[in-house]
């Protein structure tokens, strides 16, 4: 998967997640018998938060560029690399509406 | 850019993330569960903030075998409490022990699966199905978990600071119950009180009862022997070798030389059972050993006393 400039990034539903503003610890509940806690810090924890609500790469880096005070062309490329690696993980996934890991969170909540 | 690795947890961490974990196998497993204590206490109001070091949860009857599964395929692995002594029968009832622990090597928390709580003096499925009935859900680790309501979670959490009324988080907790419902309807009084005698522990709530002018209602699960052991029980707070010696006392003559040499020389698993980590070498398990033999003769005395006592015979 690729991080196109088309595609809203959003976090994966099927997550829990500790973040304590200095780390964030995930942990995918889809296969539990397998899931190991993920650490997020530093900029990657950045990142995580930038998606709390979808955004595009576009706004993902602009913010980091903002926040760090970097030239864009310094971090483009290894934000769009860490966007894929994470996406990857199942821990961020397109944007495309209502996906099968969203039943996960509210199936037994009645 | 800072990269995403393998987390070593903390305690804070593993305590929320363990919630969500328990929910989800439980949810895969079809077993029922209801957080209790912890973390859904305080999000229900019932008892003030405070870090946790484990994850308490009450299992219906019947869902423990699955749940335990699934929880060992995560890796976890069962704590053995000091009454898996063997030769010890009928223990778990006298040493209100309703749980099964489970540890894990990479998660710092402890999780304490209930089938019922010390001091509910109904059946396990009575109380289950009692405070499933009124569920709530609060979000944990930004996941949402089942977990008892107000009512009941003022009810476990009094109870708790019941067994021991020395320790300062105890004396904490039962004040928030009270001002939260002294400041509570009439109506929501009653709840609580009607809740306390359907789960069977109205008697021993009714301290708590009174002090908030809720009505008191008689249970049908009364236990006057239960309660009476209660009372004696959380009088003494060195609990090990008092529950030793009143396991011991429930156990037939001909098996009790073998319980003391077991008590006296445990196997590793169960003294490895209460300890979390990599297995100690030789010389740690010796200090390990030595230790626990000091323990339990610096309050064999005393605990000699609280047994007798517990068991209703004199001094």
């Amino acid at each position: 998967m690729t991080g196109s400039e088309d595609v809203t990034w959003r976090r994966a539903p099927h997550l829990a997640y500790v973040d304590d503003s200095e780390r964030v610890v995930i942990l995918d509940l889809t296969q539990p018998d397998s899931g190991i806690p993920r650490l997020l810090s530093g900029s990657a924890a950045e990142v995580w938060r930038l998606v709390e609500q979808p955004a595009r790469l576009e706004a993902i880096v602009g913010a980091l560029v903002r926040k760090y005070g970097v030239p864009r062309s310094d971090i483009e490329q290894e934000v769009r690399a860490f966007v894929d690696h994470l996406a990857d993980l199942r821990i961020l996934a397109p944007n495309e509406g209502s996906g099968e890991g969203d039943g996960l969170r509210h199936k037994h909540v009645v | 850019m800072a990269e995403e690795q393998t987390a070593t947890l903390r305690v804070d961490e593993a305590v929320q993330l363990a919630h969500a974990l328990l929910t989800r196998l439980a949810e895969i497993e079809g077993v029922r569960i209801l957080f209790i204590k912890g973390p859904s206490a305080v999000l229900m109001g019932a008892r003030p903030p405070r870090p946790s070091s484990d994850v308490d949860v009450l299992c219906e009857p019947g869902g423990m075998e699955k749940l335990g599964a699934a929880l060992e395929r995560c890796g976890w692995r069962r704590r053995v409490p000091e009454s898996a002594n063997s030769h010890f029968v009928h223990a778990a009832k006298y040493l209100f022990e309703h749980s099964v622990h489970y540890i894990h090597d990479e998660w710092p928390c402890d999780l304490d699966i209930h089938f019922n709580f010390p001091g509910f003096f109904a059946p396990d499925d009575v109380v289950f199905e009692a405070l499933w009935e009124r569920r709530a859900t609060a979000e944990v680790a930004h996941w949402p978990v089942p977990c008892a309501d107000f009512p009941g979670q003022a009810m476990i959490v009094a109870l708790h600071a019941l067994r021991d009324p020395e320790n300062s988080h105890s004396r904490d907790d039962l004040a928030r119950v009270a001002e939260v419902m002294q400041s509570a309807t009439r109506e929501d009084r009653a709840t609580l009180s009607a809740l306390a005698a359907r789960t069977g522990c109205s008697d021993l709530l009714r301290p708590l009862l009174d002090d908030v002018a809720a009505p008191f209602t008689e249970s049908n699960w009364r236990d006057p022997e239960m309660h009476r052991r209660w009372l004696v029980r959380t009088e003494d707070p060195r609990l090990p070798t008092a529950s030793w010696l009143i396991a011991l006392s429930h156990t037939p003559w001909r098996s009790r030389p073998a319980a003391i040499r077991e008590a006296l020389f445990p196997r590793r698993s169960l003294l490895l059972g209460q300890h979390i980590g990599a297995d100690p070498g030789s010389l740690e398990m010796a200090r390990i050993r030595m230790n626990r033999w000091i323990r339990g003769l610096r309050h064999l005395r005393r605990g000699l006393a609280t047994a007798r006592r517990s068991e209703g015979r004199p001094k």
